[in-house]
């Protein structure tokens, strides 16, 4: 893959101005704080891996960086900007049971979707957006289920629907919140490579991951969560046994114990 | 008539009566289950419930100030009111303690009955009829006229008509902003497409129709209004633009049908309004083509009858395997139900897969050429699964049968080929039974 060679050139902006910086970011929900002081700055087309138990707040960090939960302190800034300068360049992915699959859309317009930003208020989508949207479905495996009913698709086909409205959605910098939840094992390697792909486009990727045995090969850096940011770096550097264990708090499950050392090389304790 | 309708006064004729109640209703009906729709799609239908009993407060309110028990400020008092429930229950549920849909029942119900308090110390002598405030007047609205432009107007048809315009007007323009905020808020708010701007006028407009709706209709009408036609809409059709256009001329035809039926029943006309809003309810539920009841049975009977015929050739096919011959159908040969047994074997002769001579299962009724080819396949079917089942789910021999007699019905030539390749190609069945090629191998 010639990823090394295009990736410095893909960069427009400085070198070194990070794509994503969050700055001491806390949230609280009814004023019990559920992330802590999260602070970081994301470089380089990357592909980046949240990982943490269950409730350590790894959705609540993706949605409070795109601002739709209030933060109790501390701010988030993209390409050096605030959100609202650079909204365009920003797509999203939310997770897959938070819309109402039986609504009355069929799987062309959900990917239609992805153009609203781009148009803004009032302008509607014509014939180039629906273009697009055709392109970004094939690109996805769904070529013929343009007129289905969202709600007729399985819950693999209706996850490629979701990426494929983010590929319209055209972005430097995604946030994907579980998107391999519910997925078969060949969906969840398609989904991978057209991540994969972006990524060598120069874009970044951010994804929030649950399937630990799967992270090592997938991912350039990681954020370790667990209601404050644990770790943060190169994927080879930070997946360790010793950074797991302290992000899980010694509630990692036998097979991801082993899977950890499998992984590591080095025998569990 | 129609010049006689223009030309007099409303209240001029049985005619112009009936055409303006009409009218009427359809002004109400048409911003009605345009924002209905996107309520019910929304799971706030019960904002319109809410707020017609929230107003209340505000009418008082605005009647002790002004004097006066209608115009400008009666309105304005409850477009207030109505803003002030949707933004306390706002309030209340962002302190996180209760629900939404709580918060709205606690804040509705609360302001209601300050409203009645209100009434019954400052106002008593004002005649509020509760029988006026529930079913509202409709067959009155023409009696009272104003003057617009060269014609005579009922009073309540032009603020009805601009409100009915600006609702069109904003859910056409706004059509695509309403859609992604009602489907993905995250996504729409990740755009910098506020859903909680939409929210506000979808409020806003929803506050307006039902005080406007409430003094020609009266609070049951609106409420069915807003939540019938759009429930019965979207039985019918999966897509969004259709499920509006079917829900106004939902609430149309209900506001047509029902005052009809109470011209013929002599009954309330609001109240006969609502009758037509659920009966039509009802007929889209049973009859409706995509999501009915009737629509849904049928496509299972269709299943059902499938698996029969299926059935039956898969047995012959295994008799003919047993005995080296080829043999009929049998009396005995029907163990399941009866009815739908018969109407298999009328639809495997149909379509040539058996003898006609089984019609009345006198004489043998054997497999034809093309129902043998049939029977194959799902033979096939059915021994591959079972194989399949056992390398790769561990089953014991007594449990693969049944799984694989479901899955012989749906497996396809192209999942055939997989599972062939995936087994590489086996000659045998877990049973010791052969697997029949398909027809080219043979």
């Amino acid at each position: 893959m010639t990823s090394t060679a295009i990736r410095p050139a893909a960069t427009a902006s400085p070198v070194d101005t990070p794509i994503l910086e969050a700055h001491n970011l806390t949230v609280a929900y009814r004023e019990k704080p559920v992330l802590w002081h999260v602070d970081f700055a994301i470089r380089g087309p990357s592909l980046v891996g949240i990982i943490g138990p269950n409730g350590a707040g790894k959705s609540t960090l993706l949605k409070a960086v795109l601002g739709l939960l209030p933060v109790g302190s501390g701010h988030a800034e993209f390409f050096g900007q605030p959100l609202r300068k650079v909204r365009n360049r920003i797509g999203y992915v939310p997770q897959r049971e938070s819309v109402d699959w039986d609504f009355p859309i069929q799987v062309l317009d959900v990917v239609l979707m992805g153009t609203y930003g781009r148009l803004g208020w009032i302008r509607r989508p014509g014939s180039a957006e629906r273009e697009l949207a055709r392109n970004c479905l094939a690109k996805m495996g769904l070529e013929g289920l343009e007129h289905r009913q969202i709600g007729q698709l399985s819950g693999g086909q209706q996850q490629r629907v979701f990426l494929a409205r983010a590929l319209a959605q055209r972005a430097d910098l995604y946030f994907m919140d579980e998107p391999m939840a519910g997925v078969d094992a060949a969906t969840e390697q398609a989904i991978f490579r057209i991540l994969a792909e972006l990524r060598d486009q120069g874009k970044t990727v951010v994804v929030v991951h649950h399937d630990l045995r799967s992270v090592p090969e997938r991912f350039d850096q990681l954020l370790l969560i667990n209601q404050r940011l644990v770790a943060h770096g190169p994927t080879n550097k930070v997946f360790t046994a010793e950074i797991l264990r302290k992000t899980y708090g010694g509630r990692l499950a036998i097979l991801d114990e082993l899977a950890v050392a499998v992984k590591t090389g080095q025998p569990s304790t | 008539m129609w010049h006689e309708m223009w030309s007099t006064s409303p209240a001029g004729s049985a005619a112009a009566i009936a055409f303006w109640t009409i009218v009427v209703g359809c002004l109400c009906a048409v911003p009605a289950s345009l924002l209905g729709t996107f309520l019910v799609l929304r799971r706030m239908s019960l904002l319109g419930d809410a707020i017609s009993h929230a107003v209340l407060p505000g009418l008082a309110i605005a009647f002790l100030l002004s004097g006066r028990v209608s115009g400008w400020p009666i309105f304005l008092g409850a477009v207030i009111t109505a803003l002030l429930t949707a933004f306390l229950t706002r309030l209340l549920s962002s302190t996180g303690m209760v629900n939404e849909q709580a918060g709205l029942g606690v804040v509705f119900t609360s302001l209601f009955a300050i409203g009645v308090i209100l009434i019954g110390r400052a106002a008593e002598n004002v005649d509020l009829d509760p029988g006026c405030v529930l079913y509202g007047a409709i067959e009155f609205v023409p009696l009272e006229s104003v003057r617009v432009g060269p014609f005579e107007w009922p009073r309540t048809v032009p603020s009805l008509a601009l409100t009915a315009a600006i609702t069109v007007a904003f859910v056409v323009l706004a059509f695509k902003e309403l859609k992604i905020s009602s489907f993905d808020p995250g996504l729409a708010d990740s755009m910098g497409l506020s859903s909680r701007r939409i929210d506000f006028v979808l409020l806003f407009l929803t506050s307006i129709v039902t005080v406007l709706s409430f003094e020609a209709v009266g609070s049951i009408l609106v409420i069915v209004l807003l939540v019938a036609p759009g429930c019965t809409a979207l039985l019918l059709t999966d897509r969004l633009a259709w499920a509006l256009f079917l829900a106004v001329a939902c609430g149309c035809a209900t506001s047509a049908t029902g005052y009809s039926a109470a011209l013929a029943t002599n009954t309330s006309v609001a109240g006969m309004m609502a009758v037509s809003g659920g009966v039509l309810f009802v007929i889209a539920w049973a009859f409706s083509p995509l999501h009915g009841r009737i629509a849904q049975v049928l496509r299972k009977l269709q299943v059902d009858l499938r698996i029969a015929t299926d059935d039956l050739l898969a047995y012959l096919f295994r008799k003919e395997e047993l005995r080296g011959q080829p043999d009929g159908v049998e009396k005995h040969d029907f163990v399941r139900h009866p009815i739908l047994e018969r109407l298999a074997l009328r639809r495997a002769v149909r379509k040539g897969w058996i003898e006609p001579g089984s019609r009345n299962l006198q004489g043998p009724g054997r497999l034809t050429p093309a129902g043998r080819e049939v029977a194959r396949s799902l033979v096939r079917s059915h021994r591959l699964w079972e194989s399949f089942l056992h390398r790769d789910f561990d089953l014991p021999e007594d449990h693969l049968h049944e799984p694989a007699e479901l899955a012989e019905h749906f497996l396809g030539p192209d999942l055939q080929k997989e599972l062939v390749r995936e087994l590489n190609a086996p000659k045998i069945d877990p049973h010791g039974q052969t697997i029949p090629g398909t027809a080219s191998e043979k």
